[in-house]
């Protein structure tokens, strides 16, 4: 038994250790690859952020995307400008000019009303990340 | 994973047989129950069966009150009867709220501690048997945080007895290990959490220490289905008394986005210790950087140090792309958990994550006290 329970150990434990981040930007993406850099455009945003970070397995990547929120490349800018949630028709992800009244802005601040601060669980967005997010939609959020 | 692979995993799977998903599977290990044993759920969560409630009042807390006086019940007298929820025979009621107080440290960032009163978790179920053990009507529903969430509502027809079963409607996709911590790394790039449920059909059979499960849903998260792919999700366990193994497959057709997952978990108990272990990879396909595999593992050992006293000790790895280096993490934690009388438990947790050292986030320790109630 106890043999069973070493070999558990050292199969599950295999490759473990966290990894030290060279060559990777704060996100854990690689350095000039599609996902590096921040800036408040939506291409950047989408690149950095919705892309990497928010379109995953399971969350708001594909066509099992939460709340029918899909954040993937080519459907995340439809899902979010002047949308509201299927929960809450009061609460819209994305108001242009009005980064403090916009969903998502509540949702990665934890200051929602509705549901979990995203991303679910963390390790949440660091602020001067949302406050990139903050100023591309003050600026209209344009595509 | 070629196609003819995730339909092989998928056929391996329902030709075994699954181990269900439950909110404490450790608690299945330790006992050597299956999932169905102790949930209305085949695959585990939300409301508990008759037995499961009856369970939970008498072999979980550490002391008992008598129910109609709140009075402690001496030690040999006879056992109060339970609060299971049930109306009568075919209407019964559950409930689980959970409120949590979390301190969050985070290195390199101004400031660094956060402290916080989360939003009170709670779900409300009911299941409505209009003809006994036959046909079951079910609800769970997500009460809050913020508005309501529907996350289960099926009708579940089973067999005479009671092996086979189908249901309909809306649940909880039969995949992997479904532990309580719905932040668990296997749970959150599979997305099998609490908060995914998904509208479709489910078959299933529970022979002998066989269990298995097989649906088919929209693959829309819930949400307006926009294709015509759909997903198809096993799980295949086998169960004895001291151990289980399980098996589960996972595709979701989307086009040029496909999603396969895989997981193999296991259960042993070794004397006070209940073990958990899981490893569970997901490819996706048609991401901005093209394919992306990630791959995730749990380690878990549950010590009953005494009746109504458990200690967690959780070890997990996640490798976000097997294809970039040094971008993996871990996350250690430590729950104890206290049941000092029916229907309450108290959680006091640490957790400290230890990722790339340019993300603080992914570094930060997290100290949590939660009041669990639940019937």
């Amino acid at each position: 038994m106890r043999g069973a329970v070493a070999i558990l150990i050292v199969v599950t434990l295999a490759g473990c250790g966290a990894g030290t981040g060279e060559g990777l930007d704060q996100n854990g993406v690689p350095f000039g690859s599609p996902g590096s850099d921040l800036s408040p455009t939506f291409a950047s945003i989408q690149a950095n952020v919705f892309g990497p970070i928010c379109a995953v397995p399971g969350c708001h990547g594909g066509a099992a995307a939460q709340q029918g929120l899909r954040l993937d490349a080519g459907f995340a800018y439809a899902n979010l400008i002047n949308v509201a949630s299927p929960r809450d028709a009061s609460q819209v992800r994305v108001i242009p000019g009005n980064p403090d009244d916009s969903f998502i802005i509540h949702k990665l601040e934890g200051t929602q009303t509705l549901g979990d601060r995203m991303p679910d669980g963390g390790p949440y967005l660091q602020q001067s990340t949302i406050d990139v997010i903050r100023l591309w939609i003050a600026n209209g959020a344009l595509q | 994973m070629k196609l003819p692979a995730t339909l092989a995993c998928v056929l391996f799977a329902a030709l075994l047989a699954p181990a269900a998903a439950v909110a404490e599977p450790y608690l299945a290990v330790r006992t050597g129950y299956k999932c169905m044993a102790c949930h209305v759920n085949r695959t585990g969560g939300g409301k508990r069966t008759e037995f499961g409630a009856t369970y939970g009042q008498t072999a979980l807390p550490a002391s008992r009150l008598d129910l109609e006086t709140g009075e402690a019940v001496p030690e040999g007298a006879p056992d109060p009867a339970p609060f299971t929820g049930k109306i009568n025979n075919h209407v019964g009621l559950g409930a689980d709220l959970r409120a949590n107080a979390r301190a969050t440290f985070t290195p390199n960032t101004t400031p660094s501690q956060a402290y916080a009163f989360d939003p009170v978790s709670a779900q409300v179920y009911l299941e409505v048997k209009p003809i006994v053990d036959r046909l079951t009507i079910y609800l769970d529903e997500r009460v809050s945080p913020g508005a309501a969430t529907n996350r289960e509502t099926y009708a579940m027809l089973s067999t005479k007895s009671r092996e086979w079963y189908i249901k309909a409607g809306r649940m909880f996709v039969p995949f992997g290990l479904r532990i309580e911590d719905d932040t668990a790394f296997i749970r959150t790039i599979t997305g099998t959490t609490f908060n995914s449920f998904d509208d479709g059909v489910e078959g299933g059979m529970e022979i002998g220490p066989w269990s298995a499960y097989i649906s088919m849903t929209n693959g829309a998260g819930g949400g307006t289905e926009t294709n015509r792919g759909k997903e198809i999700s096993s799980l295949v366990t086998f169960v004895q008394p001291v151990w289980r193994v399980g098996l589960s497959a996972n595709k979701n057709f989307n086009g040029d986005a496909d999603r396969e997952m895989v997981s193999v978990f296991a259960g042993l108990r070794t004397g006070i210790v209940a073990w958990l272990a899981s490893v569970v990879s997901v490819t996706d396909e048609g991401t901005p950087s093209g394919r992306v595999t990630q791959r995730a593992t749990l380690l878990e050992g549950n010590v009953e140090i005494a009746k109504g006293h458990n200690l967690k000790v959780t070890y997990e790895y996640l490798d976000p792309n097997t294809d970039v280096k040094e971008d993996q993490r871990e996350r250690y934690s430590a729950v104890y958990e206290y049941m000092p009388i029916q229907f309450t438990q108290f959680r006091l947790g640490v957790r400290k994550g230890n990722g790339i050292p340019q993300n603080n986030a992914q570094n930060a320790t997290e100290v949590f006290l939660q009041w669990h109630a639940f019937f």
